[in-house]
């Protein structure tokens, strides 16, 4: 074995949510240690900042970075988020909320939705929505903390946020340059490769300046300066999965009550996204532009807006897929320049949060042995394909065949994993439980009963108690479910008490037409 | 494709009887379950070992065995690990135990920190932080206290026992009235039919079933019953 040989610098290319939230982690980790971090951005880049609504996780990782909750949302303008509610998935007209949390709760060991499902085919017709205290609470336009116990209905569920992911990047850099972080503005023009090794060596900035490093992160983005330009890592294609590739998004003024939720509309050719913030509402509209225009598209979304625009509505590209490696030869790509899924269920920010938390577990010596790398890529790609899956799910358990883009759902060959998935579910409602990968079982009973996918059967096991007694347990944690929401604050009002209200006084037409 | 209604539990070993225990307990009555029981196949479940990990100690509390149940009718012993002599080409020994995961710092596990206070050499230096490993070198042993945080909560334990005894004790312990018992020979299973999901047993007798449970071993005899003719 050869002497062990420590990373002593790190470079970070790009500055956006996933640059920020890499230096911030690492930084964090590393700022006692004799690693430098450096992060090198350019204000002639724009970033994407498309990922404003989040999953449960990014607590966990504020939390390691000891941000305080209250200052952090007040920074970000952040709401709380209690999932998403889907309308016109399943069939026009449908809505439902995917709520982060179980529904009801296990007997016996048993999923609870085997016991709905038994019920259900018992012709009892309450929605399996009646035993989630995040959906009655989003539907009411209500939020409160879980408490300390999670057992105890009304606090076993999750909840994240919507922010502005812009002021989230500003937010880090300001505890990532406390932590040590040294920020220099600049833009990459070449790369230099060890003949011997293939490890990038250093990027050369415009200004003439070289930058070495023992690691790389490449943050650069969907050009992947690094990974793609450099290393010609090569992409996995998912089009054919996932075949939107554009998307239009423009910010509104807010209209009505703040609501603890995220909404995605379907639409002839995609579908439309809905974020609000304390000081806006954030709109998008993700399309397949076989099947619409641009200017289609834009239309559609700004008929549809709740407010005045805030500004111009910016023009997206993309392609899903994943980079082939995530990491690769002393490169590791986090945030877009490793992959793109459309931000159905909010995973982009998640994706940069376990890029991130895999590299630090791995944290390799200088020579990065490929045992590391390996490790990492099958970890990533584990979570990648189960993202693709479970986004492709909205899109296959579905009646609608009312357009193009539906009907060619309709008539898609599915990648094995998830029709195996489907296979077990439709049968007996079993799904699979697996290590990596974000979402859980509650999660696809969300939306495969959300979008009319009901099975046929359940477990077994659900028979082993007298019906009475089911409904009577179930009953009971319906009528909990609802007094919880009845105690719970208006989301508006549970913001402002918590003390969390930003002091960004929302925007208007009218104040931000002058920067436009 | 209608609900499966029958069970076909088949042997006469540790697995037909975990199997069939289980399952009688946990299935719903609407379940049938037959337990066509088969001389035993004792000599191999010497294969087994006689060594089982924590996790058995919730199966058969899952059953209604109780631990004083057990270790009063079988001559089952506690067993925090497994002692390893002479492997490798250094010809290392060591203690391997069972116990609750390690204590995670700042997400750096517990290892990592011996390793760096030891400079590299972690061989053997973990030992003083686990109690169980301890506890086995020295041959004593006490329950893990739930609910209480004290050295003593990590440790973790499996069974030293005899899969003879546990057969009989599982045999006693079989609910007569949710399974349908029927005693064969090895000899007497003689064919089975594919396509009416059935097997035929040599004195005529005709059990259904719409899954079949294969615990008869690895036959001493070379006819493992289930396995498709070719």
């Amino acid at each position: 074995m050869g002497a062990f040989m420590t990373i002593k610098r790190i470079c970070i290319l790009g500055g956006g949510t996933a640059g920020w939230m890499t230096a911030a982690g690492l930084s964090n980790k590393y700022s006692d240690l004799d690693i430098e971090i450096e992060l090198i951005e350019s204000d002639q880049i724009g970033t994407v900042g498309v990922g404003e609504a989040t999953l449960p996780h990014i607590r966990f990782f504020n939390n390691a970075l000891g941000i305080d909750e209250r200052e952090f949302m007040r920074e970000t303008c952040a709401t709380f988020k209690l999932g998403i509610e889907f309308c016109d998935w399943g069939r026009l007209g449908d809505r439902y909320i995917h709520p982060f949390g179980d529904y009801g709760e296990a007997i016996d060991g048993v999923d609870f939705h085997h016991f709905w499902l038994r019920l259900l085919q018992n012709g009892h017709k309450n929605r399996l929505d009646d035993y989630s205290f995040p959906v009655l609470a989003a539907e009411a336009g209500k939020f409160q903390h879980p408490g300390q116990d999670t057992s105890v209905i009304g606090s076993n569920f999750g909840y994240a946020y919507q922010f502005d992911s812009s002021l989230y990047a500003k937010f880090l850099r300001k505890y990532c340059e406390k932590n040590g972080v040294v920020r220099t503005e600049g833009k990459a023009i070449d790369t230099v490769i060890d003949a011997e090794t293939g490890f990038v060596k250093s990027v050369l900035l415009e200004n003439g300046v070289t930058k070495e490093a023992n690691l790389f992160i490449d943050c650069s983005g969907f050009r992947g300066v690094l990974i793609e330009q450099a290393l010609k890592t090569g992409y996995d294609d998912w089009s054919k999965w996932l075949p939107c590739n554009r998307a239009v998004a423009v910010p509104c003024e807010a209209n009505g009550p703040s609501l603890p939720y995220t909404r995605a509309t379907a639409r002839k050719a995609g579908w439309q996204w809905r974020i609000p913030l304390q000081h806006r509402t954030g709109n998008g509209h993700v399309y397949w532009n076989e099947y619409i225009s641009d200017d289609e598209a834009a239309h559609q979304l700004t008929s549809t807006l709740e407010g005045p625009a805030l500004a111009d509505v910016k023009q997206l590209f993309f392609k899903t897929g994943k980079r082939r490696k995530l990491w690769n030869k002393n490169v590791v790509a986090i945030g877009l320049s490793g992959g793109f899924l459309e931000p159905l269920e909010s995973t982009s920010i998640h994706l940069i949060q376990e890029g991130i938390t895999a590299l630090i577990e791995l944290f390799p010596e200088a020579a990065c042995a490929t045992s590391d790398s390996e490790e990492y890529n099958r970890r990533m790609d584990l979570n990648f394909d189960r993202v693709r899956d479970f986004l492709l799910l909205h899109y296959i358990a579905t009646q609608r065949d009312d357009s193009e883009m539906w009907r060619y759902f309709k008539n898609m060959t599915l990648p094995n994993s998830l029709v195996e998935t489907l296979s077990a579910w439709n049968a007996r409602g079993y799904l699979p439980r697996y290590e990596q990968g974000v979402f859980l079982p509650p999660s696809w009973v969300a939306v495969m009963t959300g979008q009319n996918l009901i099975p046929s059967g359940f477990d077994v096991r659900a028979n082993a108690l007298l019906l009475h007694d089911v409904i009577a347990k179930i009953d009971y944690i319906k009528t909990t479910s609802q007094q919880a929401v009845k105690l719970s604050a208006s989301h508006g009002d549970y913001i402002k008490s918590f003390g969390a209200a930003t002091s960004i006084m929302p925007l208007t037409a009218a104040t931000t037409s002058q920067f436009n | 494709m209608g609900a499966l209604q029958k069970i076909v539990v088949i042997g006469g070993g540790l697995a037909a009887h975990m199997s069939v225990a289980a399952m009688s307990k946990r299935l719903p009555d609407t379940i049938d379950i037959t337990f066509v029981k088969t001389s035993a196949t004792e000599a191999q479940d010497i294969f087994y070992g006689n060594i089982t990990s924590p996790s058995t100690y919730d199966f058969l509390l899952g059953l209604a065995i109780s631990e004083p149940q057990l270790l009063l009718n079988t001559n089952t012993s506690f067993s925090l690990g497994t002692k390893y002599v002479g492997w490798g080409s250094e010809s290392r020994s060591w203690t391997q135990a069972f116990y609750k995961p390690l204590p995670i710092h700042d997400g750096v596990k517990f290892h990592h920190y011996v390793n760096r206070v030891n400079n590299g050499a972690l061989s053997g230096a973990i030992d003083p932080y686990i109690m169980s490993v301890e506890a086995a070198k020295k041959g004593v042993f006490a329950h893990p206290p739930e609910g209480k945080n004290i050295p003593l909560a990590s440790v973790n334990y499996g069974y030293h026992f005899s899969s003879v005894n546990w057969v009989q004790l599982l045999a006693k312990t079989l609910n007569a009235a949710r399974v349908k018992v029927i005693t064969a020979n090895k000899e007497q299973l003689v064919s089975i039919s594919r396509t009416a999901n059935s097997l035929t047993l040599a004195d005529g007798l005709v059990v259904e079933g719409d899954l079949f449970i294969d615990c008869t071993a690895r036959s001493a005899h070379n006819n493992v019953f289930l396995s498709p003719k070719r």
